[in-house]
């Protein structure tokens, strides 16, 4: 088989590249860069396919995105001349193989008319750079061989590939020591599943004693169900003994009680009829005592009618009323009189200031008008002189004052040169003047009795007010009037008014003279004579006084000579009678009527009085004291009362008559009643109530006895003749119940236990029964157990599978290998010169190379250049041993670099011997090569054509 | 005179796990229950026709792990028997022997069992006595001739045989309290009723000797329909009706794949067969043997794995019923045709030289392990079956690398 072109259409930096090659040395050569490698792998390429994308190796694809791919054109002796073309399309590309004759053919095809060849073994025999020379020291016998064979043998690989596979997958099945793998794990779990079908049986082997168990737990039930049976009987009886033995012990108790009882016959309804009785007995009774009280009330309720006599006369004195009233209306009246004319009297004795000596008495005075007379004269005659008296006195005083005033005056105007003239003149006029207002006083007085004291009081507040309305007009001449006005009102004040008629006769002669004197006055005033006018006041002063003075003395003779008489008028009386004999006369005698008026009066209320008290005594002989005005009103009251009491004291009467009767008619049936009660106690033998109602209780208590007697023989007769079989006492009965409910709870604590146990171990025994646990384990066990022999065959068959392969492997090896190395060691040997004799195995199985002298190196202890020759001999051994099944052409990228001319010659020499059965490609950059090869050699130069400058 | 009538069954084998199976728990939950269900069948036939009595030739139960609950639902079966006043009479057979340290469930009067040397028993049905001739194992294993000891029939009566065990040179079974046909027709007999055989068969005519089989089969080996016997005789003749009581029947179903093309139509064909079939037998196990495969595209072969073929059939089946459980299905070899005999052909040499110790030295590290302990020793018969598994495993590889 041999390349006859290769056409390349796109591969790296070459595009549209051919290449015509002859069989035997094709020499390629080209500088460095000029794309030896790439048509190598362009070749391999084609072949093989375009290497995947994600792989190490380059595809190759053209930089410019030009036509990738390219074909080889070949000649094959056994197939004929073919043509291979991979182009661009599926990763690998897609490929076409096309024979001469037209033909084209498949993917299968293409796997025969490779030989069986992938990249791989091809790469290992028929294709080798420097590079993939390097490397052998690393292989052992096995990787050789295998190399050696597997690239030797079509599908030998596949062999091998299948030896590894069913290895791999029987150690996946199964390891010694491992337990992931399926048979490992399913060991186990058939272990696992031992155990658990042991512990099954070892829980089932618990079910004959369990068997055993039921059978005992039901027999001794039966047992205690038995003993129980005959407890609950006993326990019947005893209960039976329990509700009898009471009755017998209540039979003998109440016939005991029954017997001590008194065998009376008590009447029927005794009870009730005694009470009835004695009901209306208590009743009655009651009756009669309230009748009876009723009785002595009304009785003592008669005392308080009076007696008729009383009444009579109580008649009579409220007939009398009247004259009562009368009798009372004239002593009040006298009463009266006598107060009046004391009242009279007093004011008279106040009057006369008598003492109560002088009132006595004034009884005997003689107050006759004979006396009368004979003293008034006298008494007259005194107060004349006295009046007289009084006054000369006044006017002495006055002219003193007056002189006075006019020796201050005259004194004043002598200071003031006041005239002599008008002193004068002025001295008379205020002695008339003095007089003349005197008597206007007097007479005032006189006219005015009620206010004859009013007139100087006028006057006194007319000259006050003219005096203050002078000082503030500064009239000066009103300031002397309003003065002179004072004066006068305190001269009329202190004045008492002598007598009338002189007094108007002073007036009329003195009233023309005040005129005239006031003009004078006036005149005297404007004519400033004033000191003529006190000088002769002083003067008519001093003879005024002197005039005075004797006027006085005469006068207190005139009076002492009549006092003196008077004296002796009345030296007998002892009551002054002298002051005022008229009046004192009259009063005198009106006192002394009054008195004797009284006495009268005072005789009469005797009289009345004595006959009221008479009437008094009267009344109250009658009706106890009575407060005298209230006499009547008590006395008809009285009346009244008596009246209506004797209604009462009537109607009573009837009242009591007929409570008498009652009276009667109630003891008349107590008696009855008694008699009764009496029939009642004889019936029962008794005498007292106490008695009767015991016997009662008695007879209650009996009949009770024997009706619960009858109720007991009932309630005995239910339980049959002789229901009991021995005589219990109740304290026995009580013990032997004790101890069989006792002995029942403890027999049927036991007998639930005992149950509950038969109970568990039937539910046990019945789930043992129906357990298919074992069986299941048993068929899982076998199951697991088929499995694991399934596995253990499918593990046996590819034990059996890869032991067989590799038998039939090794026994190749055995006997190809040696006839390889054998070739191997013939080249090997003359490319060293002989200095190496063989290229050998060890024991151990690694490459060796012996020399010539029997030293034996390790393939790494070899010289680069000797270890690339010892490999290319086995390679081309290889080659040459499988010339027969695998004629591909040997593709060599410059493997001699290292090799020194002797060698190289040698080397060339060997490939010469193989050029008849082998087509070579040798790619080299060394120019000089060609000239080694002796003889032709088919020389192609490349990158001649090519540019760029990528490798 | 009436016919004496009785029911003759052996190998209940009651609750026993079912090898070989490896199916998921509802599954093996149903086929567990199939030997009770089997044996209700039992009960409720005898309980219907109410025979004389019921003969149980040995193996009521799998072994010393039997289960309680098997031996309860055996006890409440024969509860019912002993209601309708059915005497049964039992031998133990190898798996149940009277050596066992099995816990015992009592079992009611009307059962009778043989004691571990020959002994007869004796009833009389209808004024004809009726004699039984049996013994139970004393132990696992009765490897000599019980036969010997077994009388000969006396004229009295109706002589029944019962005998748990295998016949003499018998290969393919344990040997078991041996004996040959002729032995057993030298007793003069009426009838043998003999157990430990699954498999249900007649050995000889006249009289009837007698393998009832299992009431149900538990493995795919026991395949077809199980059932008992219900047994009659009239002096001097005896007639033999079989009564299906399997619940589940175990068979192997071969499917053509004739003319198929794609996955689903190869699907819908085993489908059909097995509808087929279960329409005819009710609930059943099956193997599907593949034939006439050659038509069928290579990838449905290759593309999945035998299982993942198991797994979508076994879908179409699921949760429904009657039941199905497919086991497996069987794949002619591959062709090696388009395989380079060259490649195969020297490793295929190398398998066939081997001797069985070098099979033996491959297993060694599975069987040094405690795995062995599971694991059945191989017999030249399963080196065979490696040695083929092996070629078709190693072409199926070779060929997924072409």
């Amino acid at each position: 088989m041999k390349i006859k072109k290769i056409v390349l259409y796109g591969f790296g930096r070459h595009e549209n590249l051919e290449i015509d090659l002859h069989s035997g040395m094709n020499l390629l050569y080209g500088p460095n860069e000029a794309g030896k490698t790439t048509i190598q792998q362009a070749v391999l390429h084609i072949l093989f396919g375009f290497p995947q994308k994600n792989q190490q190796e380059l595809r190759y694809e053209p930089k410019t995105g030009g036509k990738y791919g390219g074909c080889l054109y070949i000649a094959d002796e056994e197939f004929g001349n073919w043509m291979i073309e991979r182009v661009r399309g599926k990763s690998s590309g897609d490929v076409s193989i096309r024979f001469e004759d037209g033909r084209s053919a498949g993917e299968e095809e293409m796997k025969i008319l490779l030989r069986g060849y992938d990249r791989q073994a091809f790469e290992a025999v028929f294709s080798f750079s420097l590079f993939q020379l390097q490397g052998l020291e690393k292989m052992d016998e096995d990787d050789l061989s295998r190399t050696l064979l597997a690239s030797g043998t079509t599908g030998l690989d596949s062999l091998w590939k299948v030896e590894k596979r069913v290895e791999k997958e029987a150690s996946d099945l199964f390891k010694k020591s491992g337990r992931v793998p399926p048979m490992n794990q399913k060991v186990t779990e058939i272990k696992e599943l031992e155990q658990a079908m042991l512990k099954e049986q070892q829980k089932l082997a618990a079910y004959e004693p369990l068997t055993e168990r039921q059978r005992e737990l039901t027999q001794q039930v039966r047992a205690l169900r038995e003993e129980e049976q005959q407890l609950h009987s006993q326990a019947d009886e005893q209960m039976l003994a329990m509700q009898i033995v009471p009755l017998q012990q209540k039979e003998r108790q109440l016939t005991d009680q029954l017997s001590a009882l008194p065998d009376v016959h008590f009447p029927a309804e005794g009870i009730r009829r005694y009470e009835e009785l004695a009901g209306r007995q208590a009743e009655l009774a009651i009756r009669k005592q309230r009748l009876l009280k009723e009785q002595q009330q009304l009785q003592t309720d008669l005392v308080e009618l009076m007696p008729d006599s009383e009444r009579r006369l109580l008649e009579r004195l409220t007939a009398q009323e009247a004259e009562w009233h009368r009798m009372r209306t004239d002593t009040l009246s006298a009463e009266q009189e006598i107060r009046l004319l004391e009242t009279k009297r007093q004011q008279l004795k106040n009057r006369l200031a008598l003492t109560d000596n002088q009132l006595e008495a004034m009884e005997d005075l003689d107050i006759s008008i004979q006396r009368e007379r004979k003293l008034e004269p006298l008494i007259e005659q005194q107060k004349d002189a006295e009046q007289q008296l009084k006054a000369l006195n006044r006017m002495l005083a006055e002219a003193e004052n007056e002189r006075e005033d006019a020796e201050q005056r005259k004194q004043q105007l002598e200071r003031q040169a006041v005239t002599q003239q008008e002193l004068e003149k002025l001295e008379k006029w205020p002695e008339t003047k003095q007089r003349l207002a005197e008597a206007k006083a007097m007479l005032s007085v006189a006219d005015q009795q009620s206010n004859g004291r009013l007139v100087p009081l006028f006057l006194l507040v007319i000259g006050l007010i003219i005096g203050a309305y002078s000082i503030w007009q500064q009239q000066w001449l009103f300031a002397a009037a309003g003065a002179v006005c004072l004066a006068a009102g305190a001269w009329l004040w202190k004045k008492r008014p002598a007598s009338l008629e002189e007094q108007q006769a002073f007036i009329r002669d003195n009233e023309p003279l005040a005129a005239e004197m006031e003009s004078l006055s006036v005149r005297f005033e404007g004519q400033k004579r004033e000191q003529q006018q006190v000088f002769t006041e002083i003067e008519k002063m001093e003879r005024k006084l002197g005039n005075l003075v004797s006027e006085m003395e005469q006068l207190h003779e005139r009076k002492q000579q009549a006092a003196s008489e008077l004296k002796k008028a009345v030296q007998d009386d002892r009551i002054d009678l002298t002051f005022t004999i008229q009046e004192s006369f009259r009063m005198l005698r009106e006192l002394q009527d009054a008195s004797a008026e009284q006495q009268t009066w005072r005789q009469r209320l005797q009289a009345g009085k004595q006959q009221l008290q008479e009437r008094m005594n009267e009344v109250e002989a009658l009706l106890g004291p009575v407060p005298e005005n209230a006499v009547y009103e008590r006395l008809r009251q009285e009346l009244m009362n008596q009246k209506e009491l004797l209604g009462k004291y009537r109607s009573r009467e009837q009242t009591l008559q007929k409570l008498q009767s009652d009276i009667q008619e109630t003891d008349a049936l107590l008696q009855t009643i008694e008699t009764e009660i009496q029939t009642l106690f004889d019936l029962v033998e008794v005498s007292e109530k106490e008695q009767f109602y015991r016997a009662f209780q008695d007879d209650q208590q009996a009949q009770l006895l024997k009706r619960q007697l009858a109720e007991i023989y009932s309630q005995l007769t239910l339980y049959g003749d002789k229901p009991l079989t021995a005589d219990w006492t109740l304290p026995d009965l009580e013990r032997s119940r004790g101890n069989t409910a006792e002995r029942l709870t403890a027999l049927r604590n036991e007998v639930t236990e005992l149950v509950d146990e038969q109970v568990k171990v039937g539910h046990e025994l019945t789930q043992m029964g129906k357990s298919g646990a074992l069986s299941e384990l048993q068929q899982l066990f076998e199951v697991r157990k088929t499995e694991l022999a399934d596995l253990a065959q499918q593990w046996m068959v590819r034990k059996a599978a890869a032991e067989a392969i590799r038998q039939t492997m090794s026994e190749w090896k055995e006997h190809q290998l040696p006839a390889v190395l054998e070739m191997a060691n013939d080249w090997f040997s003359r490319l060293t010169a002989s200095r190496y004799r063989t290229l050998g195995l060890t024991a151990e199985g690694y490459f060796q190379a012996v020399t010539h002298s029997g030293q034996s190196f390790q393939i790494n202890e070899l010289s680069q250049a000797t270890k690339e020759q010892a490999y290319l001999s086995l390679r081309l051994a290889l080659a040459s041993a499988l010339s027969d099944r695998a004629p591909f052409p040997i593709i060599m990228d410059d493997p001699f670099v290292h090799f020194d001319n002797e060698r190289l010659s040698r080397m060339i020499e060997i490939i010469k011997e193989l050029e008849p059965s082998h087509q070579f490609l040798y790619f080299t950059c060394r120019s000089d090569i060609e000239a080694k090869w002796l003889s032709d050699v088919h020389k192609v130069e490349i990158g001649t054509k090519v540019k760029g400058e990528i490798d | 005179m009436e016919a004496i009538r009785f029911l003759h069954t052996a190998d209940l084998h009651l609750d026993s796990p079912f090898k070989g199976m490896a199916a998921g728990p509802n599954e093996l939950a149903r086929l567990q229950q199939s030997t009770f269900s089997a044996f209700d069948r039992f009960i409720d036939y005898a309980v219907k026709v109410r025979p004389d009595f019921i003969v149980i030739v040995g193996d009521l139960y799998d072994g010393e792990d039997r289960s309680l609950r098997a031996q309860i639902r055996f006890q409440q079966g024969m509860q019912r028997l002993y209601e309708k006043e059915i005497p049964v009479f039992i031998t133990y057979g190898n798996h149940d022997h009277l050596a066992g340290s099995w816990t015992r469930v009592s079992l009611p009067a009307n059962v009778q069992t043989f004691s571990e040397e020959v002994e007869q028993k004796q009833l009389t049905i209808r004024g004809e006595k009726v004699f039984l001739h049996g013994f139970s194992y004393p132990q696992r294993h009765v490897t000599e001739p019980m036969i010997a000891d077994y009388p000969v029939a006396s004229d009295e009566g109706i002589h029944i045989g019962l005998l748990h065990g295998s016949v003499a040179g018998d290969a393919e079974h344990a040997v078991y309290a041996p004996f040959t046909v002729s032995e057993l027709q030298e007793k003069n007999y009426h009838y043998w009723a003999l157990g430990h055989i699954h498999k249900r068969q007649q050995l000889a005519e006249d009289p009837p000797v007698v393998y009832p089989g299992n009431l149900q089969g538990r493995h795919r080996k026991e395949q077809g329909i199980k059932g008992f016997y219900d047994v009659s005789i009239t002096r001097g003749k005896t007639s033999l009706n079989f009564v299906r009581t399997s619940d589940i029947v175990f068979s192997r179903l071969t499917v053509s794949c004739e003319g198929i093309d794609y996955a689903d139509d190869w699907v819908t064909r085993c489908q059909e067969t097995i509808d087929r079939f279960i329409a005819e037998s009710g609930n059943a196990v099956v193997e599907l043997i593949m034939e006439d495969t050659e038509g069928l595209a290579g990838d449905l072969q290759r593309a999945s794995s035998e299982w993942e073929w198991l797994d979508i059939l076994r879908e179409q089946y699921s949760g429904i019923e009657p039941f199905v459980w497919i086991t497996s299905i069987d794949w002619p070899a591959v062709s090696n045709e388009e395989l380079p005999a060259a490649l195969l052909e020297p490793v295929e040499q190398t398998l066939a030289s081997w001797p069985a110790d070098e099979w033996q030295g491959l297993v060694k590290d599975l069987y040094s392990h405690r795995a062995g302990r599971y694991l059945e020793s191989l017999t030249a018969n399963d080196m065979e079956q490696l040695k083929q598994q092996t070629a078709a495993l190693l072409a199926a590889e070779l060929l997924k690398e072409r």
